[in-house]
């Protein structure tokens, strides 16, 4: 086995073990969770590209960006 | 609201307004596997066409059910929409539909006590053979990751002959059997 094959199996081994050490109720209501902190990093990464914007031009433009997201992944 | 506030709100509505319902999408497969970022939640609603008003009622302020239906091509149901104001998170609700595995996957739901209150969410077995069902038709590869996950999770406790039944039933069985052997050995 590779090198690379034997660290991502390890990787993943470790990602099962830490599913299965948490509560249930904490793994359903996590993703929700992690979409909100990567709008948040997402909205401060068009912030620095678009200065000009006001929030309400820095919800539209991550708006559109997660329309196009959601277009890609339906291909 | 935040939108997992959003979630919580939601149960609470289904709940108050009688719906029987269950959670499925990402929401159940992070409940069943490892949880991963989800911009939606998505549910399944047992109401007649057209009976979802009193839901609306039910939700609190900055939650808003949008009265129109629409026919969800890939599902073959009509879908609902609750909007939560100022984010683009959404909560969907699925009308169950007459397919055969729908009906069973409704009736197998598991009842669990989980957030400080009764919800019911479909099984980890069901996760995995509606997500075959839409890996093989859309290819989406979220959703052979969220099946790797869920059997990589679960493993051993799995109704095997369930799953396996329903495989063949869809002509998935190739597919099953390809992600289980994705799985690096624990």
């Amino acid at each position: 086995m590779s090198p690379i094959v034997a660290l991502t199996d390890e990787l993943y081994r470790e990602e099962v073990a830490r599913a299965r050490a948490m509560r249930p109720e904490d793994k359903l209501l996590e993703g929700p969770r992690l979409f909100e902190r990567a709008c948040g990093v997402m909205a401060d990464g068009i912030r620095h590209q678009h200065p000009e914007l006001d929030e309400a031009g820095v919800r539209a433009l991550l708006a559109a960006r997660l329309a196009r997201l959601r277009a890609i992944e339906r291909r | 609201m935040t939108a997992d506030e959003a979630v919580v709100a939601v149960l609470d509505a289904l709940e108050a307004a009688q719906v029987p319902y269950m959670i499925v999408g990402s929401l159940a497969s992070n409940f069943h596997g490892i949880p991963r970022s989800t911009r939606d939640a998505d549910f399944v609603v047992e109401v007649p066409p057209g009976n979802l008003e009193h839901l609306g009622s039910a939700l609190p302020p900055g939650l808003t059910l949008q009265r129109q239906g629409s026919f969800e091509a890939v599902t073959g149901t009509t879908r609902y929409l609750i909007d939560l104001a100022g984010s683009p998170f959404v909560c969907e609700l699925f009308v169950r539909s007459d397919d055969a595995h729908d009906r069973e996957r409704f009736s197998r739901r598991q009842r669990v006590r989980t957030l400080g209150r009764v919800a019911f969410v479909a099984t980890a077995e069901d996760m995995i053979v509606t997500k075959l069902r839409w890996a093989d038709a859309a290819g989406r590869s979220k959703d052979i990751e969220d099946i790797r996950n869920i059997i990589a999770v679960r493993g051993s406790e799995l109704d095997w002959a369930y799953v396996q039944r329903w495989a063949a039933e869809h002509g998935t069985t190739g597919l099953l059997e390809q992600i289980r052997g994705s799985i690096p050995p624990a």
